[in-house]
């Protein structure tokens, strides 16, 4: 199994005097992104993926994930940037995106965090490649500037038939 | 509400749902068959049951009216009074507002509805029945009895539970009744069950038989017997692979007989839980007796119904979405098909016209067809509308086929309310009956003769979880098309396919059909292979439209199992759904009922 499972076991953390975001970070590029870790189910080495004709461009295709077909999305064609050859660090993320079950393609999953909501701080203008629609806010830890993703909006339903609709 | 009450009412909704739909064709039987005793106890219980079930648990509306109809039918089964037509309308009506109570009662909207016309009209119905009837030695007491009930039509919302007199007096003549065989929690609320014990006791048993279950845990079965068959197909897959390395080997013959073994069992296995998602199709075609008599009624045209193989059994999810098709084509027969009487015995027909609805089984198919005996479809009308509509051109309508042309009906676009009159009619919501029937991975047709009739025959895969493929090659990718659309498979030499105004198209036993480029069509990336001199062909045939499709290789037919593919909009992408294959390969199930739209479109 390639699967490295990511359960929701680090969720145990009775010292919650300060909340805390518990996170999964990815890159795209020379960036840092950051996930819910509840919506992650797991993180899969990159597979065959079975492209779907007429989809839209971000789909890359689909997958079989233990007998289910599920869609994988290629998150940087998803944020418009420019497209690279998968590697041996590229991982497709699992995750529920409202009760979807969807892959996500990602440059490489490095860590599971822990951070205090105190640090987080709104989007500012422009601060990144991507849309800040897509964007919870920005995590300042010691050197690193870490984005915080919405997935919901990024992959939700509403979202996804709108730009349906625009293909 | 607790929960616990949230569950016997929605038990006593699926109950009174099956009974009202079971005894509404009994009425329809009655009334063509006149007195039958059998008929009207097997009614009589029926409303008697959903009676009893409905005072118990409050619903008084209910019981007010199913009251009152229980006591018609009791004096028709006791040939007190005698069947009309009027009585026959307020009984169906009675059904009618029943059916709306307990809908009511499901989606829990406290919507109450006004019966007291109902009730009064019933009331009436009866009275005026008992008196117009030559009168028995019985029917003067009965006749003295008959007022007390209008008093409850004013009072209707009276919370006590019924206890209605008369019926039991009455019933005094029969044997005593037995203790009520029905688990009720409360016996005191109830009339006593009082008819024919045996019968009772017998349907009790039956009950046992039965056992009703979840849907969504049978579909938990099926997915995990789709599973299964996966499985079965890698591990035979694998083991053929073993046998080929290591032929011979004592450990690998063992675990090519063991996959022999799996591979019989899950196929009992899949049919199955195939089966127990089955269900005779007569729960579809029971309400028709009811639509045609009120149809024809309405159109004052004299219809006899025949109803063949209401025992096919067909998947759920085909009970479900078979029914509108249905009732769209038996509508246009009616409406338009059989003539009105006079104009029949002009023809020298029959006066009554006939309609037969009938299913069977055919290969791995499940057949329906409506026929009528009445004028047929006009196919120059036909012809004439689609043309005045922009759908064939006027070159296409000469050379036409009558069979090809009459198919245009299931064409969108093609009917219309307004000129539908001017047609005659025919076509009336012909493509939704294509659209649904397409759903279901099936084709709908028409065969149609100038005053002898039409026939529409709707053709289903018996199951739609599982289906025949055909799977192929087309660049790199594979993709699995059903088999239910492909006519033949033919390999041609490339020569043979010709080009006209930029159409490709093969002739084929002297047929001129349109050739698509698969690889075209699903923008697959050729790598600029070097075009093979032979080229695979399959004839396919989706609704009218008959056409070839070339691919690069034919890999072979395959039972697979249809997986969903939730978060993409498959329909759009022209994707029927996904499979897994032996190697484990995720592979597209091909729609061509929407890829042909953008395939013709771009011609």
């Amino acid at each position: 199994m390639n699967a490295l499972a990511v359960s929701s076991s680090e969720q145990k953390n009775p010292e919650a005097a300060e909340e805390l975001l518990q996170l999964v970070t990815l890159t795209l590029g020379d960036e840092e992104y950051a996930v819910d870790i509840l919506k992650v189910q797991e993180i899969n080495r990159m597979k065959e993926i079975t492209r779907v004709p007429n989809a839209p461009s971000y789909v890359e295709g689909v997958i079989n994930l233990r007998g289910k077909v599920i869609p994988v999305v290629n998150l940087r064609a998803k944020f418009g940037l420019m497209d690279k050859e998968k590697d041996d660090k590229t991982r497709i993320m699992i995750m529920d995106i409202q009760g979807i079950t969807m892959g996500l393609i990602v440059d490489s999953v490095s860590e599971v965090l822990r951070i205090p909501t105190s640090i987080v701080e709104p989007t500012p203008p422009m601060a990144s490649n991507i849309s800040s629609e897509f964007i919870k806010g920005i995590a300042k830890l010691d050197e690193r500037l870490i984005i915080l993703l919405d997935m919901d909006r990024l992959l939700g339903k509403s979202e996804d038939t709108e730009l349906l609709q625009l293909n | 509400m607790s929960d616990e009450m949230d569950e016997i009412i929605s038990e006593f909704v699926t109950e009174a749902e099956e009974t009202l739909e079971k005894i509404d064709p009994m009425f329809v039987e009655l009334e063509t068959k006149g007195y039958d005793k059998d008929l009207l106890n097997e009614i009589f219980r029926g409303m008697h049951t959903l009676k009893g079930a409905a005072g118990f648990l409050g619903f008084q509306n209910v019981v007010d009216v199913a009251h009152r109809s229980e006591s018609i039918m009791k004096r028709l089964r006791d040939g007190e009074i005698a069947l009309t037509r009027d009585l026959m309308d307020v009984i169906l009506k009675s059904v009618d507002t029943l059916r709306l109570l307990i809908s009511h009662i499901k989606l829990k909207d406290g919507v109450e509805e006004d019966t007291s016309g109902l009730l009064a009209e019933l009331d009436n119905a009866l009275e005026t029945a008992v008196s117009g009837q030559t009168v028995s030695q019985e029917s003067p007491a009965i006749k003295e009895e008959q007022p007390p009930p209008p008093e409850e039509v004013f009072t209707p919302l009276t919370p006590e539970p019924i206890s209605i007199p008369e019926p039991i007096k009455e019933e005094r003549i029969e044997p005593p009744p037995p203790p009520r065989p029905k688990p009720q929690p409360q016996p005191q609320t109830i009339t006593p069950t009082h008819e024919e014990p045996q019968q009772q006791v017998v349907k009790e048993k039956e009950v046992v038989q039965n056992l009703r279950v979840d849907v969504s845990r049978i579909d938990k079965v099926m997915d995990l017997a789709g599973e299964i068959v996966l499985a079965r197909n890698r591990l035979l897959n694998l083991a053929a692979k073993l046998d080929m390395s290591y032929s011979g080997d004592a450990n690998v013959e063992g675990l090519l007989e063991t996959t022999g073994f799996l591979d019989r069992v899950t196929s009992d296995l899949q049919l199955a839980v195939m089966k127990m998602r089955m269900q005779p199709i007569q729960k579809v075609f029971s309400k028709f007796p009811r639509m045609v008599r009120d149809l024809s009624k309405n159109l004052g045209k004299d219809i006899d119904l025949e109803i063949f193989g209401e025992d096919t059994e067909v998947d759920k999810t085909v009970i479900e979405n078979i029914g509108d098709p249905l009732v769209h084509i038996i509508r246009n027969s009616i409406d338009h098909g059989i003539e009105q009487p006079e104009e029949r015995l002009a023809k020298g027909k029959p006066q009554k016209g006939r309609i037969i609805i009938s299913a069977y089984q055919k290969g791995t198919l499940i057949v329906i067809e409506v026929t009528d005996d009445g004028k047929g479809i006009d196919i120059d009308a036909v012809k004439r509308k689609a043309l005045s509509k922009g759908l064939i051109t006027e070159e296409e309508a000469q050379r036409m086929s009558d069979e090809a042309a009459v198919n245009l009906i299931f064409l969108p676009g093609f009917s219309t309310k307004d000129v539908s009159t001017e047609l005659s009619g025919r076509g009336v919501g012909m493509d939704v009956v294509k659209t649904n029937v397409a759903k279901l991975n099936g084709y709908a047709e028409v065969i149609t003769k100038k005053d002898q009739g039409s026939t529409f025959r709707i053709s289903l895969p018996l199951t739609l979880a599982i289906i025949q493929a055909m799977m192929v090659r087309i660049g790199a990718e594979h993709y699995a098309i059903p088999q239910t659309m492909i006519e033949e498979t033919l390999r041609v030499k490339k020569s043979d396919i010709k080009d006209i105004t930029g159409q490709k198209v093969l002739t084929i036993r002297g047929k001129v059909l349109p050739l698509f480029e698969m690889a075209q069509v699903l923008n697959v990336r050729t790598n600029g292979d070097v075009e093979q001199e032979n080229k695979y062909v399959l004839v396919a045939t989706v609704g009218d439209k008959r056409f070839c499709i070339s691919v690069d290789e034919l890999l072979g037919q395959e039972e697979i199992v249809i997986k969903t593919i939730n978060g993409i909009e498959s329909e759009e992408c022209g994707i029927l759904g996904a499979t897994i294959t032996g190697d484990g390969r995720v592979v597209l199930i091909l729609d061509f009922a929407v890829l042909t739209r953008s395939m013709f479109a771009s011609r």
